[in-house]
């Protein structure tokens, strides 16, 4: 079991490895420039986009389909920003202010993620429908937590309040991230809470039959992944983007969604994933330029290779060694007529 | 120890009741939310009242109906096409093509050719050339003069076909990239298992940023504002859908006609065909029809075609009916297509998925539709800058709660959810 | 004699049960839409009984016993654990209150390890204890009642019996008081129904209870110690079966009790036989299918049916019945060999080129595979590609429903009825009538009893009977019930892992086909 564990790690991890290096093999080829400060520079990306696809994984294990992500994803932006705006004009650090941020989008995640598994996993109700409406909540909302706050960061604070970007804290995260997802990798292989996950989302009616509380451990699943998940918005305004507009983050967890998905939800070979696409969003206008490719097409690349990551996932024999759940997405309803 | 208990009704409520409900309870609650962020309540009801009752209404109403006409077709058979926004664009951009690059040629005529040309038409001004470009488009087409007082260049857009052949050529392409767009999604769900909502809104945005690439690169406008903005120049006069005369309104005839058209279509498609049958089929149970012989995979395909096939004529109609130029997106939550593709959407759940249901919720959330803009019209510009106030906001915000409460409402209508011990 | 109690909650005197309920429901009402599954249903089980729950399809046994499971929600009643009042609202209620089902279908979790299992189901660890901590208890008490599973291995590398088995060990581990079996022995092989039947009455002398769910009559009436009959979601009585001698005379009155009048329509008689002829309807050569899971699992399958006869394939559920009927539908992909249908190669060639050429089928589920509960009775048969094509006219497609509907006396209020409002009789003769309307060369039919009552089980094999005489289709029943197999086919061929393995003349014996069936 362990080998052949071991086996499809290996085969997952091949393909996006050699991705991985083309990556950065381009631009470095092209300027001459130092690999090092290449593979910094894409730190904050990966941090944030890492963290959000580990915590769809872990979430979608549990066997709810997640579409509410980019909308959650955008207002974890968003709350963010608007946390750290507003507490640094009440005094505090900028540095602070934007940590507390990233803590409050972390928890603003987690209520509308443990919101979304509760409803879908307690009433019948269409996890495709419940995710879309919650995505709507989140993009409608983004706006008003996040203008005002651009309002005040422009007229009364005259800046943006961010994370320090030196090595010291930029390091420091991506190992708690790193560690994070190694944890979760052993929480969900060996633990009993991991069992329940991974059977709460292959046979949910089983699961109930077995004596487990299918509610209870999909909404555990939703408080760690979706922590993450805000967490990873959080990281995405004050450590990657370092500015916050009507709109930032959306589409991004669209992109930490495809992240996860062709990795197969693994924690472990997420992070390799999650690597490629960073250093896509963080050089594209780079690549492109290399490429001879307008601003619209670098701006289109991630979400292309998103797209095309899914497919190769999906067409490979990737697939079988990383099955989805085999009740994702479906409507758990204890009562469901089986004659 | 308290557990909810969920069992099915004997009897459910009636599915209209439901979506009434819904929506007054969307309303409201999005109402609350707003109130929280400082919209006076009386300032968004009257939003609301004057989204239903202004000849506004019309274009929303007419696109809702053919998106919710789409999307129906798609969800019924259950492939859930969040894509017709993408769809859409890809309608226009087609669109675009025939109208900028295919039934129109440029002439540029800079210098003493400007003047000559000038001349030889019988013009002795520019002031003269817009008049007779106004009253005879035919002969002029769209032209751009440069330069300050004097002329230095003239920029002639004329007619290679007749307008007609164009608009008809122009909605037949944008059908079939609409389709072929839409057959993407469908084919990777259908014959990989790509989950079609996140592929399909991921290929929103790729439709979003080659909308951008196209109308900045080889549909780039001629005029000065168009090179600044990114834009394609104005769509020739003969070109334009006439107008409706719909007062309040710049709906025009052809929008109306195709919205019909294509409601019919599709009516009759899901109610008097087997392809219908089938597609009602696939939506509850596809191990069936897969084992009655049908092949449910290129049903899928040909089911999410379908749908964007209607998409994407929407989309050339918008352009011809309203939008008459292509302009680069700026903030994805305000793409050209007015957000259509997301709020019909909710038209197809609240019309419960049935099609005859489709024209009276595209009315209500057309009337929602308007609300944002509605507020933006109505709250003192201050009072929006301090609140932060956001026109798209409102829109999905409305979106996304009438959505939720129809389907926990829903839940409610099937289920009794009695709370023991 | 017999005899019928009208009141079970309080058993006469002098009776030798233990006068201890275990388990006392009472007022018990469950409605679903478009049926009352349980009406004031009143049920007793005392410590140390074996107490067997009879009755037709549909009468609402599942739902009894999944109530008492908390898997289902009663709209009405109450339940009584050893005399206190108790909710239970899930099975781990019902786990911590010592009653556990086992059902037909084994409720394990296929990619998950026996032990990973286990752990789910045993409260006493904690949610963040290892998954090694649960082999002990498995070594243990496996040891205790004989039964022996790897708890590393995946379940799905397990076979149907081994499955079951580990579900009985479960409820074991777990210190059931009340173990409920539902349906769950049908369809082991009988030497392991045999062995289970021994150590369940062993296991009531230890002062467990069992209650037992079987449509197998006979047998239930050997084990079982009382017997109560459900019919249409009532109570028809219980009987006390520990003072009889005369076996036949109460198994009569308990069909009586189950059918009604029309326990006379019940036949376990041999089939008229069928008249073959020279061409094949059905030829399958060396066929070779992978199973779900990626091993192979239909292993060089050889087989003819001609048309006029009906072709039997005994044998144990899991040994490549499924995938064989499903790579001869064109439901599933064919690694080797070949499928001929009226001469015709459809190998791989899809589901609909094979119905196109006039091919009926009956799968085991017909609820996921036979029809659309959601849709309607005329909206069922206008999906079917042999049915309806291009634009439909829905008034010739309603004249022809009403023609099934008296051809095959539907109960269904109108052709416009979603047929999720039928009960599972009258929704199995919707499909049977539509696939006998498309049968005009072949009729591929998997379990089609599985769930039926023996009434309506009797009126589907007669009619698949008919088709094959009459018309002289040809007709592949592939069935796990053997009485059903030797009732209706001209001949009889024995599957096992994946091969055929002999095919025998209609009178060959019993003893033969089933030693065949369970070798090793
Ligand atoms: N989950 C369910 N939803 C709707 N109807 C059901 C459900 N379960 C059972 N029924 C219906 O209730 C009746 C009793 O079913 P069941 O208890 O399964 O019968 P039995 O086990 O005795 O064959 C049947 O008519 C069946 O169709
Ligand atoms: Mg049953």
């Amino acid at each position: 079991m362990a080998g052949k564990s071991v086996k499809g790690l290996f085969l997952g991890a091949l393909p996006l490895a050699a991705v991985f290096a083309a990556l950065t093999a381009i631009p470095v080829a092209a300027q001459g420039a130092d690999v090092g400060s290449l593979i910094y520079a894409m730190i904050p990306a990966f941090i944030a986009y890492y963290l959000a696809a580990l915590g769809h994984g872990v979430f979608e294990t549990s066997g709810v389909l997640n579409l509410a992500i980019d909308g959650v994803f955008t207002l974890s932006v968003a709350a963010a920003f608007s946390t750290a705006v507003h507490l640094a004009i009440a005094g505090y650090e900028d540095t602070l202010a934007a940590g507390i941020g990233v803590l409050v989008a972390g928890i603003i995640g987690a209520f509308l993620g443990v919101f979304l598994a509760f409803i879908t996993t307690k009433l019948p109700i269409s996890h495709g429908a419940a995710g879309l409406s919650l995505m709507f909540v989140g993009y409608g909302l983004a706006p008003w937590v996040g203008l005002p706050a651009a309002y005040m960061s422009q007229n009364i604070l005259r800046r943006k309040p961010l994370l320090n970007t030196d090595p010291v804290t930029v390091y420091g995260l991506m190992g708690v991230a790193i560690l994070l997802g190694i944890l979760l990798y052993f929480v969900i292989t060996n633990t009993k809470i991991g069992v329940a996950i991974r059977a709460a989302g292959e046979n949910p009616h089983a699961a109930s039959a077995l004596g487990i509380s299918v509610v209870k451990t999909r909404v555990i699943a939703a408080l760690l992944g979706y922590t993450l998940i805000g967490i990873g918005g959080g990281i995405y305004y004050a450590l990657y983007a370092q500015t916050w507009q009507e709109g930032s983050g959306m589409g991004s967890g669209w992109i930490a969604f495809a992240i996860s998905l062709s990795a197969g939800r693994h924690p472990i070979l997420t992070m390799i994933s999650a690597a490629v696409f960073a250093g896509i969003l963080k050089h594209k206008y780079f690549l492109a330029s290399e490429l001879n490719l307008s601003r619209d097409v670098a701006n289109m690349l991630p979400f292309l290779v998103a797209l095309i990551a899914m497919v190769i996932f999906m067409a490979t024999p990737l697939k079988r060694r990383l099955a989805p759940p085999s009740a994702l997405g479906k409507i758990f309803f204890r009562e469901e007529r089986t004659v | 120890m308290v557990s909810i208990v969920v069992t099915r009704r004997v009897k459910p409520y009636p599915p209209v009741l439901v979506s009434i409900l819904a929506i007054v309870i969307g309303v409201l609650l999005t109402g609350l939310v707003l109130l929280g962020f400082g919209v006076p309540m009386d300032t968004y009801f009257a939003a609301i009242f004057g989204g239903f009752t202004s000849g506004q209404i019309m274009r929303p109403l007419v696109y809702l109906i053919l998106i919710g006409s789409a999307l129906t077709i798609a969800f019924k058979g259950a492939m859930w096409n969040i894509g017709a926004e993408g769809q859409m664009i890809i309608g226009m951009i087609l669109a675009g093509v025939v109208a900028y690059l295919i039934a129109t040629s440029v002439m540029v005529l800079s210098g003493n050719d400007a003047i000559q040309f000038l001349k030889s038409i019988g013009v002795q001004n520019p002031q003269q050339l817009i008049m007779l470009a106004k009253s005879e488009p035919q002969l002029i087409g769209t032209y751009y003069i440069y330069g300050g007082k004097g002329v230095n260049a003239i920029v002639v857009r004329n007619l290679t076909m007749s307008p007609i052949a164009a608009q008809l050529l122009a909605l037949f392409l944008a059908a079939i990239f609409g389709g072929l767009w839409a057959a993407i999604p469908g084919s990777l769900k259908s014959y990989l298992g790509v989950d079609e909502v996140a592929s399909t809104l991921i290929m929103n945005y790729i439709a979003y940023y080659f909308f951008n690439y196209s109308a900045s690169t080889y549909l780039l406008g001629y005029s000065i504002q168009a090179r600044d903005f990114y834009r394609t120049d104005q769509l020739h006069a003969l070109l334009q859908y006439p107008q409706a005369g719909i007062p309040d309104s710049t709906i025009t005839w052809p929008e109306i006609w195709i919205a019909i058209i294509a409601f019919v279509a599709v009516a009759f498609m899901l109610n008097y065909t087997s392809l219908g049958v089938r597609v009602k089929v696939l939506g509850s149970n596809p191990d069936a029809l897969r084992a009655a012989g049908v092949n449910v995979k290129r049903l899928a395909v040909i089911i999410m075609v379908m749908s964007g096939i209607v998409a994407g004529i929407a989309g050339a109609a918008l352009l011809f009916g309203n939008l008459l130029k292509l302009e680069a997106i700026k903030n994805v939550m305000a793409p050209p297509t007015q957000s259509f593709g997301y709020t019909g959407i909710l038209v197809s759940w609240i019309a419960m998925l049935e099609i005859y249901a489709v024209p009276p919720a595209a009315f209500i959330v057309a009337g929602l539709q308007r609300t944002g803009r509605n507020i933006e019209a109505i709250l003192p510009s201050a009072t929006k800058q301090a609140i932060g106030f956001s026109g798209p906001g409102v829109m999905m915000l409305l979106i996304g709660t009438v959505l939720l409460t129809y389907i926990i409402l829903r839940v409610i209508s099937e289920y009794s959810i009695r709370i023991k011990r | 004699m017999a005899s019928a109690e009208t009141s079970p909650a309080a058993p006469a005197a002098g009776e030798p049960l233990k006068e201890i309920p275990l388990v006392h429901a009472e007022g018990i009402t469950k409605r679903f839409p478009g049926v009352v599954a349980l009406k004031d249903v009143k049920l007793t089980v005392y410590k140390g009984e074996v107490h067997a729950i009879l009755g037709e399809n549909g009468a609402g046994k599942s739902t009894l016993v999944k109530i008492l499971y908390g898997i289902y929600s009663p709209d009405e009643g109450e339940i009584f654990v050893e005399g206190k009042k108790t909710v239970i609202t899930s099975p781990a209620d019902a786990i911590r209150n010592g009653i556990v089902l086992v059902s037909q279908s084994p409720q394990l979790i296929d990619r998950l390890t026996v032990g990973e299992n286990m752990l789910l189901s045993l409260a006493k660890f904690g949610l963040l204890s290892r998954k090694g901590a649960v082999r002990k208890v498995i070594e243990e008490h496996g040891e205790k009642v004989g039964i022996k599973v790897d708890p590393d291995i995946e379940v799905w590398k397990l076979t149907y019996t081994q499955k079951q088995l580990a579900e009985i060990l479960r409820a074991l581990v777990l210190g059931a008081k009340l173990l409920m079996l539902d349906e769950a022995t049908t369809f082991l092989p009988l030497l392991e129904r045999k062995r289970l039947y021994k150590y369940m009455r062993y296991f009531a002398e230890q002062g467990g209870s069992v209650i037992l769910i079987t449509h197998k009559i006979p047998e239930a009436v050997d084990v079982a110690d009382r017997v109560t009959v459900l019919r249409r979601g009532e109570v028809v009585g219980t009987v006390n079966l520990r003072e009889i001698e005369d076996k036949k005379e109460v198994m009569t009155q308990i069909r009586k009790m189950m059918f009604g009048e029309r326990a006379e329509a019940i036949t376990y008689q041999k089939l008229p036989p069928g008249k073959p002829r020279e061409e094949a309807a059905l030829k399958v050569e060396r066929l070779q299918v992978i199973g779900d899971y990626g091993a192979l699992t239909v292993r060089g399958v050889s087989l003819e049916v001609k048309k006029g006869e009906v072709l039997g394939i005994a044998g144990i559920a899991g040994n490549g019945q499924k995938e064989l009927v499903q790579a001869i539908m064109g439901l599933r992909k064919v690694k080797r060999g070949k499928v001929l249908i009226n001469g015709v190669d459809v190998t791989n060639k899809g589901t609909s080129k094979v119905r196109a050429l006039g091919v009926g089928f009956i799968p085991d589920i017909p609820t996921r595979f036979g029809v659309s509960i959601e849709n309607t009775m005329v909206e069922n048969l206008a999906m079917h590609p042999l049915i309806a094509k291009g634009i439909i006219r829905w008034g010739k497609m309603k004249e022809l429903a009403k023609k099934l509907i008296d051809q095959y006396r539907i109960l269904i209020p109108s052709p416009t009825t979603p047929v999720k409002y039928l009960s599972g009789g009258n929704l199995m003769k919707v499909l049977v009538a539509r696939e006998m309307l498309v049968s005009k060369s072949l009729l591929v039919a998997y379990n089609p009893t599985r769930a039926l009552d023996e009434v309506t089980a009797s009126m589907v094999r007669r009619l698949m009977k008919q088709k094959a005489i009459e018309e002289g289709i040809g007709v592949l029943l592939v069935s796990e019930d053997l009485d059903e197999i030797f009732m209706v086919s001209d001949r009889i061929a024995v599957i096992n892992s994946g091969r055929i393995l002999k095919v025998f003349p209609s009178d060959v014996d019993r003893e033969t086909v089933e030693s065949l069936m369970v070798s090793g």
